[in-house]
């Protein structure tokens, strides 16, 4: 495992198989409780494949005070709250990203070659420009690439309309979600195909996008599909058997399913349909129509390119998508300086009831949060230390290294548990004698039993008790006698843990798995407490609702258990 | 005020011997810089070296041009004298301009005119940085390296080859960009604009530092002398 010795994991209980069928088929509740219950009593096995999704650092989960129960990231749901753009901190419309591309519509532009984020400044007059973009980090500007702006504002708009080289864009670049899709192209179908009229269409398409200017690919795209849809609609006026709609056919409709199985069904019929009526469908001719001949693409790449010239893949993988980038781009002054990619604030939402966990603060400035339900308020919090014993085990410097025990070699530790609630708890934690997987380690808690103080004020605490409370029992320190604390504090009591690693014996050749040296010890941890009034008007809340719905009036007892995991450190072998 | 600002008084050297600073009439060498060494330092004019710059002359002479910027906790000329003071200037033949009295050849480092060296940069013994190069935080310039005319080094780079006129170097020190092609015309135009306005901005930018650190400078004096 990643973190450094002693780590804790708690497993989220949500990736339970019994647990999910008690929680989903309420009906069959008591029918599955018994199955649940036994399921409980079988050891966690840290080792098990399948653990190693429901673990999680205890800062990573959250608590839903509805259910009483622990959250992981899998057992929440997400909803955007607001979007925004990381660089300028402008928060965007719902309706309006779809349309901006998820990308900032006003200023804030990302270097195609480092991407880093770029700044306007003036070349000229300071005031009146003209403006361009300029990387202040590997020194790109987009003069580069041809590119000036008359204004200082509005960057995108100006950008989206123009091609590298200053030119204008042709008009069918536009995006396709920005509901100028389709190019205003005059229809093909206005003539008959094949008619000579289809020499005047030439230069009214020329007219609109700069002459010369070849398409780039998504726009030929576009322009062949509407080209060719035009062609189909045309000829499937008389042909049944290949409809339009064909070329939108969502596969995954029943009805396109059950079209497309017409036609390998009654395939003899629509062949014969077909031979019937054959008509002529023309093919794209000219470039406003998306055709483009071979020699001039075979032109555009020419091989005399410097190798500085060129592009790399995470440049090209940058431009993406192709109707704002150039993902293409072979030479670096093809590439395109990229608006931001905005960010969402979002607010998690427990799966089950729907309770809100985390909220975040609607500025976008704030990152502060209104609502967050962490767990860590909820459980207690566990720190382990090697007991300070004579020839014990030191404390663990900060350096990365591992904590290595010798094998058969008892081993004493602190666990200390810290209570973030403020009403005082009872914890009961156990585990299994040895630890499951192939090396058994003999593991005792010595006091499996005990209560926590509340976490009041510590200044309460101070005026309230004697000052030797903080130590409450000093004889009993640094003795580890079963069934007692270690050591105890306002709101923190630490019991002994004791281990005896197994040696591990292998063969000469047989080679140890990665971690299986690791000692993992998974510990239940149940935690009982009573809400007192601190929160009493929630509950008073919570019990109306519950009186609605016919449930069990809610008495305040909380009751919460879970799989711990201890990672000790590691068997010398 | 800078002419009356000799340089034997502007320095506060740790080391013994003074080494011979040549200024510039309008140049800011402040007083809470560092000057060591025992060969010639020779600054040009309207040159800003900040306070706490060290200007280390132990390996061999060391020439500042026109206009530059020396920031915070530089270090040009170095590395700062440790126990072999000879290590670090190795392999560097070039241009050893200087008396030739020393244990080692000395080595020359020299850098051009309006050169921008970043805060905590260090230029070793023997690097050539030729006119406006830009050297952000933390780059270090290797021994006998010659950095061409209006190159970049962004931050952390470590270089130990020679950069070619309008690179800029990034990244690791792997990463290469050329900032003007050498056969497109207008692109030349482009760069140079940029570049321009670019060393106007750096211009006032050491007018407006130069102005303040002067003024900090004379009421420490006026405050030691009373």
């Amino acid at each position: 495992m990643a973190l450094p010795f002693p780590y804790i994991y708690i497993s989220c209980p949500c990736s339970d198989a019994s647990r999910r069928a008690l929680t989903s088929k309420r009906s069959s509740r008591d029918v599955d409780i018994d199955r649940a219950m036994q399921d409980d009593e079988d050891t966690f096995d840290p080792r098990h494949p399948r653990s190693a999704f429901s673990l999680f650092p205890p800062e990573h989960l959250l608590y839903c005070e509805e259910c009483h129960e622990i959250k992981c990231p899998r057992c929440v749901t997400e909803e955007i709250n607001a979007t925004y753009c990381p660089d300028c901190l402008f928060e965007s419309p719902k309706v309006m990203v779809r349309g901006e591309l998820n990308r900032c519509p006003r200023n804030c532009f990302h270097c195609p070659i480092c991407t880093s984020q770029m700044i306007t400044t003036s070349i000229g007059d300071p005031k009146s420009g003209p403006f361009v973009l300029n990387c202040n980090y590997c020194m790109w500007n987009t003069l580069d690439v041809g590119i000036k702006f008359d204004k200082a504002i509005g960057i995108r708009g100006q950008v989206d309309e123009m091609a590298n080289g200053g030119k204008q864009r042709p008009a069918t670049l536009k995006s396709p979600y920005s509901g100028q899709a389709e190019p205003a192209r005059k229809s093909s179908l206005s003539q008959t195909p094949l008619s000579p009229g289809h020499q005047d269409e030439a230069p009214d398409a020329m007219d609109r996008s700069v002459p010369g200017a070849p398409l780039d690919a998504t726009a030929r795209f576009n322009a062949l599909r509407a080209f060719y849809k035009e062609q189909i609609t045309d000829s499937s006026a008389t042909d049944a058997s290949f409809p339009t709609s064909a070329l939108d056919m969502a596969y995954s409709s029943p009805s396109s399913l059950q079209r497309i199985m017409n036609i390998y069904t009654n395939r003899d019929s629509s062949a014969k349909r077909s031979r019937q009526k054959l008509t002529i469908m023309r093919e794209a001719r000219t470039s406003s129509e998306g055709f483009i001949l071979t020699t001039e693409s075979t032109k555009v790449s020419s091989p005399s390119i410097d190798y500085d010239e060129t592009t790399t893949a995470s440049q090209r993988a940058f431009q993406h998508p192709s109707f704002i980038g150039n993902p293409d781009a072979v030479k670096v002054s093809e590439l395109r300086p990229m608006p931001t990619l905005m960010r969402t604030k979002r607010s998690k939402r427990c799966a089950t009831c729907k309770h809100i966990l985390t909220r975040p603060d609607l500025k976008i400035s704030s990152a502060r949060y209104r609502i967050k339900l962490i767990a860590l308020n909820y459980i207690p919090f566990v720190t382990i230390k090697p007991l300070p014993v004579p020839g014990g085990l030191l404390a663990p410097v900060p350096d990365g290294a591992d904590v290595v025990l010798a094998p058969g070699k008892p081993v004493q530790f602190i666990m200390t548990l810290r209570n973030p609630l403020f009403d005082d708890a009872s914890v009961s934690l156990g585990c299994p004698s040895v630890t499951p997987g192939r090396h058994g380690h003999r593991v005792t808690i010595l006091c499996p039993q005990f209560r926590i103080g509340k976490n009041s004020d510590a200044w309460d605490d101070a005026l309230n008790n004697p000052p030797d409370r903080g130590t409450l029992n000093p004889a009993a320190g640094g003795e580890q006698i079963a069934g007692k604390l270690y050591d105890q504090g306002r709101n923190w009591a630490s019991v002994v843990l004791e281990i005896v690693p197994a040696s591990i014996v292998r063969q000469q050749s047989a080679e140890l798995d990665e971690d299986e040296d690791v000692i993992e010890i998974p510990i239940r941890v149940r935690l009982e407490w009573t809400v007192t009034d601190l929160d009493a008007g929630l509950e008073r809340r919570k019990r109306d609702k519950g009186l609605d719905d016919g449930e069990d009036v809610d008495d305040g007892k909380r009751e919460l258990s879970y799989w711990m995991v201890v990672g000790i450190g590691r068997v010398a072998c | 005020m800078s002419a009356a600002q000799p340089a034997p008084t502007s320095t506060q050297a740790p080391s013994s011997a003074r080494p011979p600073v040549t200024l510039g009439q309008t140049t800011h060498l402040d007083p809470g810089a560092y000057v060591r060494g025992t060969h010639g330092i020779t600054l040009g004019e309207q040159t800003l070296v900040h306070p706490r710059a060290q200007l280390v002359a132990v390996h061999g002479p060391l020439s500042i041009g026109d206009r530059c910027i020396i920031s915070e906790k530089c270090v040009i000329g170095g590395p700062v004298a440790t126990d072999k003071p000879s290590e670090g200037p190795e392999g560097a033949g070039r241009g050893a301009g200087g008396s030739g009295s020393d244990e080692s050849d000395p080595v020359k480092t020299t850098i051009h005119s309006r050169v921008y060296v970043h805060a905590n940069a260090h230029v070793l013994a023997g690097a050539v940085i030729k006119e406006a190069v830009v050297i952000e935080p933390h780059v270090t310039v290797r021994a006998g390296v010659t950095v061409g005319s209006h190159a970049k080094i962004c931050a952390g780079v470590t270089v130990d080859r020679d950069v070619d006129d309008w690179a800029v170097v990034y990244g690791n020190g792997d990463l290469k960009r050329q900032r003007r092609r050498k056969r497109d015309q207008s692109e030349t135009e482009h760069a140079e604009l940029v570049e321009t306005m670019r060393l106007k901005a750096m211009d006032k930018e050491r007018e407006g530092t130069m102005a303040i650190l002067k003024m900090a400078a004379r009421t420490a004096t006026l405050a030691k002398k009373k």
